[in-house]
């Protein structure tokens, strides 16, 4: 059963997607993801859970390669022996899950099996090319350009709501449908954020652009992603794994393989 | 005849790059998907509780609210809220609440704290965005921001007990990602989750759970203006 559902899947993949324009950057057939929990081995104990948090949600990233990877873990982090966070191998699928990844601080969640964790999910979007050329727009910056030369990679609001909360590095989206939780975005370029605090969005509308703002220190290129829900009583941190790979998907019209 | 036969072969070729692209596939996935299973990575795995969890209001005690307003529990009248919420709430929600879904609940703009990291903190005058299930209050500081997310509702599991989220508890403290730090808190049914927000995450103790508790401790009920109350 498992050998037919997988030949039907990718020949849908292979064959549907022969007349995509040719500005797409998805390459057909090859979106995968491993399980929601299966984390990298070594880097802490997930936790499987296919709960869709926040049920169709647009994906933050609109055509453009969007991949969950781990940023600590992967090239550019301060766990990879590889310090070029540019590294093609870090545009490429499968997306993978971070929820839970083991931290220092101690850090609640719904469910995480340790306190030590990653509240939310680091994605990686563009490919090898656009972060060179957002390195380089950075260099720019450094020596006096506008920050709008890094406004390559565009993010926008997964639901309707209202921008509740901005920080230095941290934007809060809270949805207006009460059973959604709410959506933090971190590490956007801060200085050009086309959004004010309390500006009502609609989903999919730009809310800002994918860069390594952290409060004036830096980290590398990614968006981190956290959905944060009143569950039993207490404000709870969920994994946004499943609803972002849902999302990835229906936004995208790109069916994924699920590796296991 | 010979454009017919081009045609046909080319459609036969589109098919034949399909299969075999899907068969390739098929034994990558295949494969990729053992190693998986058979590797060393850890997870425990939880049921797909999507349908077992609702969302559910919360009821709301106006009636002590008020009452605490009008006793004088360091009552203020606040500018009007941000904007204007999309939709106000319905229910019946006594004098205080005529344009709130909870009680307005803001902390002191000067928090005086017993931590060692800061002694005394000044906040901005706090911006409202009004919801229909609660509100967000934002007030900033140079070095830490306060957020307070505040609502009627909740999503329970099955196997909540209503005893379990009591109209008023305090929660355990937790760290906040990037720097920061939380408790949620349950006053008159309404649920509050307190935030002190790091604007330089490089201090990773810039708030210790002491100082969400001085802010926790400085909160009183506020009044909205009677223009924002309609």
């Amino acid at each position: 059963m498992r050998w037919v559902l997988l030949t039907l899947t990718s020949l849908f993949v292979a064959c549907s997607s022969s007349d995509n324009d040719d500005s797409s950057i998805f390459l057909p057939g090859d979106c995968s993801y491993f399980s929601s929990g299966n984390l990298i081995p070594g880097t802490g104990t997930g936790v499987n859970d296919a709960t869709l948090w926040a049920e169709n949600i647009a994906s933050p990233f609109v055509r453009t390669r969007a991949i969950a990877k781990s940023q600590i873990y992967n090239p550019g982090g301060s766990g990879s022996a590889n310090g070029d966070e540019c590294a093609a191998n870090n545009f490429n699928y499968p997306h993978r899950d971070t929820f839970c990844e083991t931290r220092s601080a101690n850090r609640d969640s719904y469910n995480c099996p340790k306190r030590t964790i990653h509240q939310g999910i680091d994605i990686n979007a563009g490919t090898h090319e656009t972060c060179l050329l957002l390195r380089n727009a950075k260099r720019a910056i450094g020596n006096g350009a506008a920050p709008e030369v890094a406004n390559i990679i565009p993010i926008v609001a997964t639901a309707n709501g209202r921008i509740s909360y901005i920080g230095s590095y941290t934007v809060d989206l809270k949805p207006d449908d009460p059973a959604n939780s709410k959506f933090r975005y971190l590490h956007m370029n801060m200085r050009t954020l086309p959004i004010e605090l309390g500006d009502f969005v609609k989903k999919g509308q730009l809310i800002g652009y994918y860069y390594d703002d952290f409060g004036g220190n830096n980290t590398t290129f990614h968006l981190h992603l956290e959905l944060i829900a009143f569950i039993n009583g207490r404000a709870q941190y969920v994994s946004p794994y499943a609803s972002f790979i849902a999302a990835e998907q229906r936004t995208n019209h790109i069916p994924c393989l699920e590796l296991g | 005849m010979e454009n017919t036969l081009t045609i046909i072969l080319k459609q036969v070729g589109q098919w034949f790059r399909c299969i075999t692209a899907a068969l390739l596939l098929s034994v990558v996935s295949a494969c990729a998907a053992t190693q998986a299973v058979g590797g060393d990575s850890q997870s425990i795995r939880i049921a797909d509780n999507s349908s077992q969890v609702a969302v559910t209001k919360r009821h709301i005690n106006w009636e002590r609210a008020d009452a605490d307003r009008f006793h004088g529990k360091n009552t203020t009248v606040l500018p009007k809220p941000l904007g204007s919420a999309s939709s106000m709430p319905s229910q019946d929600q006594g004098e205080l609440g005529s344009a709130l879904a909870v009680p307005l609940l803001l902390p002191s703009t000067t928090i005086q704290t017993n931590s060692p990291a800061a002694a005394e903190l000044e906040f901005s005058e706090p911006v409202i965005l009004l919801s229909a299930n609660g509100y967000t209050a934002v007030l900033k500081n140079d070095s830490i921001d306060i957020v307070i997310d505040a609502t009627d509702s909740m999503m329970v599991t099955a196997d909540h007990r209503e005893d379990d989220t009591p109209e008023d508890f305090d929660g355990e403290f937790q760290l906040i990602e990037g720097g920061g730090g939380g408790i949620t808190i349950g006053r008159y049914g309404a649920l509050y989750y307190i935030q002190l927000m790091c604007n330089h995450p490089s201090v990773e103790t810039c708030v210790t759970e002491t100082m969400v508790r001085d802010v926790i401790e400085s909160l009183s009920i506020a009044e909205l203006p009677a223009d924002a109350r309609q």
